[in-house]
């Protein structure tokens, strides 16, 4: 008795939090996969049910696939690099205590500056004539690029800003984790015999676990959201070959006003990101090694 | 099985001396103990030692060989720590494993070691399970069987009882005894636990704010202590000072404190003569003060009545706060005391056993 009574004082408390949770999250997410069966644009501007038509639509578009190899080879190609480096450089700052902050802060700051002004940088430094990447090239005898004006590299591109405007985030994250690895077992290890290398793949790889899988999660969740960089150094260009997900919706919603493809693709945007962290929840939750005891 | 030799170590953090002209011969075998307070210097010290810290002067020797400069692994030592540092993500055996396997033992003398220390210890069923599944003497146990596994030379431990409770404090403290006379090796062991180091080594180190205060066999730094925080610091409960001036009459030598007179010995006084008129620390032992209607024959002369002012019962003995001299002196005696809070008390102060100190800095013990 007395439990259920303690059961029903926990939902009394969560309510408010629960009714702002469906409100804005559940709802919208609901109404949008409910949307992607209807037909919703210029022409019938009322939703009408549609069954799979956007769907098939989609299955049709090649732009579709051309997006969605794009996206996965922005999260598929930038993912492992960011978390790679962003543990050892994060492995390297912590093992430094003089200049610490300052390493910090260098690596943090691209993270911390607005994307707007990101982008606006990167697109001097990608300029063909007069941007640093190509009077570098051009330095070392190399022929120069199109970068974001040509078709083969725009994608290439935006993955090297968003490694560089994500790498000091994640860095960050593992600084943290790092702080509960205890320091007495790298010395430990060291007495034992193990070098820098064998220390940090025998222990602070396993011990980080927890942290790694989160900045797995974090990582593809926003990989597969990029947008706002897309949106202001190519518009998806040139051609169809820096196009993303998101910016296909955008495109959908907003420049050719096609609603209910564009709920289509939210919906497929919603059920990837869904399985993939389902999936590594359940390959990786559980072997990992929790530390604090 | 190696000698160890510190020789003038100084490590500076900064502006801050840890450790100040370290000077330490340790021979082969030999059960060597380093205390002191907190924060003097000893982990500090061992470290040097192990290799994880670097000296700032002064000289390291293993075995003869200079290893300022080598690595920890090429210096054939094991270290067992204070928090245990068992790798959370590895089995007991594989814990016991690792060191050997970066050495490319090859896996049956693997096998055979870790199995042999596991009997040794008492562990081997615990092989299979992870450290957060076993409790802190386990651990320990663990620790302590990681280090013996690579059969090192020199064995260094840092304080790796003061996280277990006082049971089973006292039962470690006798397995690393067995530990040490089964294996015949070399060991450094550190402890703030004055009690752990007379019990433990052939012979002590005590450290403070980063200096030797006195080096030698426990029952030696127990009857002569150099200086006066030696004195305090060894033995519990620890020594009584009482300040006093020597004073000489008609040839004879009395400690004369403002509310008491004691004389010394004749034998004694010898060694005090040139102090004379000088003022001084007088100390003595809780337990070399008696409850005079448990003691016979002791001279009548330091025969004194004080009042008790608290009374704890400690088992086989009781300690007792006495109001004496303008201060509070402690007295061990035998539980059958008659003593009763707030009466007086006849106590007999046992001179032959009387040391005293110098009132300057580095506060010497005087006489012989
Ligand atoms: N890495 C360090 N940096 C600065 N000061 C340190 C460092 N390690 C130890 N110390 C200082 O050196 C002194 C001795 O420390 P330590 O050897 O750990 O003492 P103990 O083991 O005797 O308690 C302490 O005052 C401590 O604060
Ligand atoms: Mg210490």
């Amino acid at each position: 008795m007395t439990e259920k009574l303690e059961n029903l004082k926990c939902y009394l408390f969560l309510f408010p939090g629960l009714i702002f949770l469906f409100l804005f999250t559940y709802i919208p997410i609901f109404w949008s996969v409910w949307l992607s069966f209807n037909r919703w644009n210029l022409l019938s501007p009322k939703p009408r049910f549609a069954g799979l038509e956007n769907f098939i639509r989609l299955w049709n578009d090649e732009v579709f696939w051309i997006v969605m190899k794009n996206t996965f080879a922005f999260v598929t190609i930038s993912i492992f690099p960011t978390m790679i480096l962003a543990l050892i450089f994060a492995i390297l700052i912590d093992e430094r205590m003089k200049g610490r902050v300052y390493y910090i802060y260098s690596l943090f700051y691209p993270t911390l500056i607005p994307m707007a002004a990101a982008a606006m940088l990167w697109v001097y430094i990608y300029s063909p004539n007069l941007g640093i990447l190509n009077i570098l090239l051009a330095k070392f005898g190399l022929p120069k690029l199109g970068w974001l004006g040509s078709s083969k590299t725009s994608l290439w591109a935006l993955i090297i800003m968003t490694f560089w405007k994500n790498l000091g985030f994640f860095m960050l994250i593992y600084l943290s984790g790092l702080q509960n690895v205890n320091r007495e077992l790298y010395e430990a290890a060291y007495i034992d015999g193990a070098g820098w290398w064998r220390r940090h793949i025998q222990i602070t790889f396993p011990l980080i676990g927890p942290t790694s899988l989160f900045v797995l999660v974090v990582a593809i969740i926003l990989t597969f959201r990029v947008f706002d960089q897309i949106q202001l150094m190519t518009e998806g260009g040139p051609g169809n070959s820096s196009n993303v997900i998101v910016y296909y919706i955008f495109e959908n919603g907003f420049k050719f006003f096609d609603w209910g493809k564009a709920n289509a693709l939210t919906a497929i945007l919603v059920v990837i990101m869904l399985t993939l962290t389902v999936l590594i929840f359940g390959i990786f939750g559980k072997r990992i090694t929790y530390t604090s005891d | 099985m190696a000698t160890v030799s510190f020789e003038h170590v100084t490590k500076r953090f900064g502006e801050y001396v840890a450790v100040d002209d370290f000077n330490l011969e340790i021979q082969d075998r030999e059960f060597v103990v380093l205390v002191g307070p907190s924060g003097c210097g000893k982990s500090t010290t061992l470290r040097m030692l192990a290799g994880l810290e670097k000296l700032s002067e002064g000289t390291i020797k293993i075995g003869g060989r200079v290893v300022n400069h080598i690595l920890p692994k090429e210096r054939d030592i094991a270290m067992v720590f204070q928090n245990y540092a068992l790798y959370p993500h590895m089995t007991v055996y594989k814990n016991m494993a690792f060191g050997l396997r970066l050495r490319k033992f090859s896996k049956d003398e693997i096998d055979l070691r870790v199995r042999n220390a596991a009997e040794i210890l008492d562990i081997h069923d615990l092989l299979k399970r992870k450290p957060r599944e076993l409790s802190g003497g386990q651990r320990q146990r663990v620790a302590v069987g990681r280090a013996i596994v690579r059969k090192p030379s020199v064995f260094l431990f840092d304080e790796p009882l003061s996280n277990l409770d006082a049971k089973l404090r006292v039962q470690m403290r006798t397995e690393i005894l067995k530990l040490y006379h089964r294996l015949q090796t070399t060991i450094l062991y550190v402890t703030h636990d004055q009690i752990e180091a007379m019990t433990m080594g052939n012979k002590i180190v005590i450290m403070n704010a980063g200096k030797t205060l006195q080096v030698g066999r426990p029952i030696d730094v127990y009857n002569s202590p150099d200086n006066r925080f030696v004195a305090g610091f060894i033995g519990s409960p620890a020594m009584n000072f009482l300040e006093v001036t020597l004073v000489d009459e008609g040839g004879k030598l009395y400690v004369d404190g403002e509310k008491f007179r004691f004389p010394i010995p004749a034998d004694k006084a010898q060694g005090y003569m040139e102090f004379k008129g000088q003022r001084c620390t007088f100390g003595i032992r809780p337990e070399h003060i008696y409850e005079q209607a448990q003691s016979k024959g002791h001279d009548p002369t330091v025969l004194v009545e004080a009042r008790v002012e608290l009374i704890e019962l400690v088992g086989p003995f009781a300690i007792l706060q006495i109001a004496f001299g303008g201060q509070i002196v402690v007295v061990q005696v035998d539980s059958s005391t008659q003593a009763e809070i707030g009466k007086k008390i006849a106590l007999v102060f046992d001179m032959q056993k009387m040391h005293l100190f110098s009132t300057q800095p580095p506060y010497r013990r005087l006489g012989r």
